[in-house]
């Protein structure tokens, strides 16, 4: 599939003063791309942006838009294709969001005469981005999010075939950094090709159909977002440890920094959880957050819960992949679930392979040990998750009638958790009254 | 939306333009021989006595022509040029112009030249020269390598005028005391000597330099937004700033040569009208232009009325009442927020 290149960039070298920013870079553009350009600071990610945009003179090498010399084009009709939105505070004076919108369609206007449909090309622009609403606000009054939007309306209205954009989202919470983006992706949808330079790694990863990872002006990697974000491009680019993954949930590609990680207090597990399938990953990150130590179980290689139980650094009882629990699993985890203080029973999907572990989280509750169900907001025990043709809900039911209490969340069965223990600690002051 | 704008643009141009008109009718009957607006206007349209018609035409219009002319020049440049540097202490001056015409006429003033040319003594015409000597230099020392960085071009012009200062000032050390008030009176501004020749002469500089900058109101308006995004929309930066400055030192220069150094009109009233009718230059150069007119006529009405005996330099009629007012405005626009 050859598509048309509509920039191309060829052996640039750019300076500030002796030292060389850009160090040779070459790169070509296919029309409707969505590239990021990520690298530390001071790799000359900017210093590209600019060049593209004309803002900068290469001291060698040249940029083509649509086989064109940059240079060689007349400023307006440049500025019709190519529109740059950069990180910029207020402008100077105090114009409203609409007057802003509006200076985008400089490049279609002459001294005196305006273009007849600028109207109208200001106002689709300000819908596409939402910020329609804001038209009378002073820019002074805005907030930096609304600001960036407003920014983004502005190069809209100059209707550019491709849009350069330097950090925009550096400044903005998460709903108007997911709505600018959501912007920039409808846009890239109809054709306009999109070059973002991003400092966060996930948001290129997340967006960038290919990334360009730069390093002391001269492009290290390139291509689609698993191949140019590999461990070993970043650790040699960025000097940081990572670890990509890609998230079961969404299938995004994930950069995380191998540290940071809560270690639980040392000493016995005061909670065993039950779970399976990811039903207990949240509950034992919020655990590990309380410093609280806890075991799991019983849990097969690869599930979700054990990698994440592992990584908490949780005392596991581990079986097989997708083996029936063993006796010899069975019985360590009735050990521990008796050992426990609480034991939480996740709204995991039951087969006949792990029916047991209902079955240890009965023999705890025989034993004395309290038993909280999580079920996640969801209705207790929804029928899909019983892949046992009744029998795993039979024994929940049991295990509700003797007086099992649920939670809804984490930190409902901290609630319940810290309850007991208060329990526990005025029973015992109690007991020891009389002896005073 | 346009249109709503484009309306209220034309109310407050219309409004002003009037303002305008009737502060010259009443600046035309203030003086020595008081004349009612009703007469004034007679004596304009060509009734009147002999008496009215020759304080009106002879004595009085000229001086209130020159004092709208160079007030709105100063006005439409101050303007302008807050807008080029992003600036709102930027005033007409800003590139070493007033300096650079004082050293002019201060020179021309010592040496006692008496050549003429185009019925304008030596004096407006070494201010002109000086005036617009010293903004091209600041322009050609601030380039650097085909571009002029603003904050040179700022650092530039008080370098290029502090130097022509410390020329001038020592020159009047050296002259003798008459000629020392008279180039006072010259450096504090004046519209005394005002009379038909010099309206001839400075009014297509004036005109030229004010219309050419109202023709850059939009690209300043784009500028706003900083050097770097204008240049991503379009605009010739270099060109544009180039222009501006070009403008506003040639109508900075015109109305120093033929009034003296007036002070604060430029830096004042853009401020005053910003506050008003906005940051859009399609309206903030010509409002600026109009009040700047009509706030030198009234402030030389003050500088001619006064004192009996004698005028004031209409410069500290216009530092007098336009600071305390500015302050006002200023303090008036923080409390509400703006």
């Amino acid at each position: 599939m050859a598509s048309e290149i509509v920039l191309e960039i060829q052996g640039l070298r750019v300076g500030y003063r002796a030292a060389d920013v850009l160090r040779g870079v070459t790169l070509e553009v296919p029309k409707g791309s969505f590239l990021g350009i990520v690298g530390p600071n001071g790799s000359g990610k900017s210093t590209l942006l600019r060049t593209i945009a004309r803002a900068l003179k290469p001291r060698s090498g040249t940029v083509l838009l649509e086989g064109r010399k940059t240079t060689s084009w007349k400023p307006k009709e440049f500025a019709r294709r190519l529109a740059v939105v950069s990180q910029e505070g207020t402008p100077a004076f105090d114009y409203t969001a609409y007057e802003v919108v509006a200076m985008g369609r400089t490049p279609y206007e002459g001294r005196l005469t305006s273009d007849r449909k600028s109207p109208e090309a200001v106002e689709n622009a300000m819908q596409t981005v939402d910020v329609w609403g804001l038209r009378e606000r002073r820019m002074g009054e805005l907030s930096g999010g609304e600001r960036q939007l407003v920014s983004l309306a502005r190069a809209l209205a100059q209707e550019p075939e491709v849009m350069l954009l330097d950090e925009p989202t550096n400044h903005l919470d998460i709903r108007h950094q997911v709505a600018f983006i959501e912007v920039l992706r409808h846009l890239n949808s109809n054709g306009v090709t999109v070059l973002m330079v991003v400092h966060d790694l996930n948001l290129a990863a997340r967006y960038a159909r290919r990334v360009v990872v730069m390093r002391e002006g001269y492009i290290f990697a390139a291509g689609p977002p698993s191949v140019a974000l590999d461990p070993a491009v970043i650790r040699e680019v960025f000097g940081a440890e990572v670890e990509v993954s890609i998230s079961p949930r969404t299938g995004v590609l994930q950069i995380q920094p191998v540290s940071g990680v809560p270690t639980p207090r040392p000493g016995a597990p005061e909670v065993h959880v039950i779970c399976g399938g990811g039903s207990g990953s949240v509950l034992m990150r919020r655990l590990s957050e309380e410093g609280m130590a806890f075991s799991a179980g019983v849990l097969g290689l690869g599930d979700t819960d054990h990698a994440v139980a592992r990584s908490l650094e949780a005392s596991v009882i581990e079986e097989e992949s997708f083996a029936p629990i063993s006796d010899d699993a069975h019985k360590r985890n009735l050990e521990a679930a008796r050992a426990a203080k609480l034991v939480v029973v996740c709204n995991m999907p039951v087969g006949r392979g792990n029916l047991r572990n209902l079955e240890a989280a009965a023999r705890a509750q025989e034993s004395g040990v309290p038993v909280v169900l999580l079920h996640d907001g969801l209705p207790i025990w929804a029928e899909k998750r019983d892949y046992t043709g009744g029998v795993a809900t039979a024994m929940l039911d049991r295990l509700v009638s003797q007086g099992v209490q649920a939670a809804g969340s984490a930190d409902e069965v901290l609630d319940i958790w810290r309850e007991k223990e208060e329990l526990a600690a005025s029973a015992s002051t109690r007991q020891r009254k009389p002896s005073l | 939306m346009r249109s709503r704008v484009s309306s209220g643009q034309g109310i407050w141009i219309f409004g002003s333009l009037i303002a305008v008109l009737g502060v010259g009718v009443i600046s035309l009957g203030i003086g020595p021989a008081w004349l009612a607006p009703a007469e004034v206007i007679r004596t304009l349209a060509g009734g009147g006595t002999q008496v009215s018609r020759a304080i009106v035409f002879e004595i009085r219009l000229p001086r209130i022509i020159l004092g709208a002319l160079v007030g709105g020049a100063l006005g439409v440049s101050g303007a302008a040029m807050q807008g080029l540097f992003r600036n709102p202490m930027a005033d007409p001056y800003i590139v070493g112009v007033s300096p650079g015409a004082a050293l002019g006429a201060v020179v021309a003033i010592a040496t006692g030249v008496s050549a003429g040319f185009a019925g304008l003594s030596a004096v407006p015409i070494a201010a002109f020269l000086g005036g617009m000597g010293a903004a091209a230099s600041v322009v050609a020392l601030a380039r650097r390598g085909g571009r002029f960085p603003v904050t040179d071009l700022l650092l530039v012009g008080l370098a290029v005028g502090a130097f022509a200062a410390a020329v001038y000032s020592f020159i009047i050390l050296t002259l003798n005391p008459n000629k020392v008030s008279s180039v006072l009176f010259w450096l504090l501004g004046s519209l005394a000597p005002a009379d038909w020749s010099r309206v001839v002469a400075a009014l297509p500089y004036l005109v030229v330099a004010t219309f050419g900058l109202l023709l850059l109101s939009r690209e300043l308006d784009v500028f706003s937004l900083g050097e770097e995004q204008a240049g991503y929309l379009g605009i010739r930066v270099e060109r544009l700033k180039l222009l501006a400055v070009a403008f506003a030192a040639l109508a900075a220069a015109a109305a120093v040569a033929v009034s003296g150094v007036i002070g604060f009109v430029g830096l004042i009233v853009p401020h005053v009208a910003r506050l008003f009718a906005g940051p859009r230059h399609v309206l903030l150069l010509p409002v600026s232009g109009l009040w700047g007119a009509a706030f030198l006529m009234l402030a030389d009405d003050a500088a001619r009325t006064i004192l009996s005996a004698e005028e004031i330099p209409v410069g500290i009629i216009t530092a007098l009442c336009g600071a305390p007012f500015f302050l006002y405005l200023l303090n008036r626009s923080r409390k509400r927020g703006l």
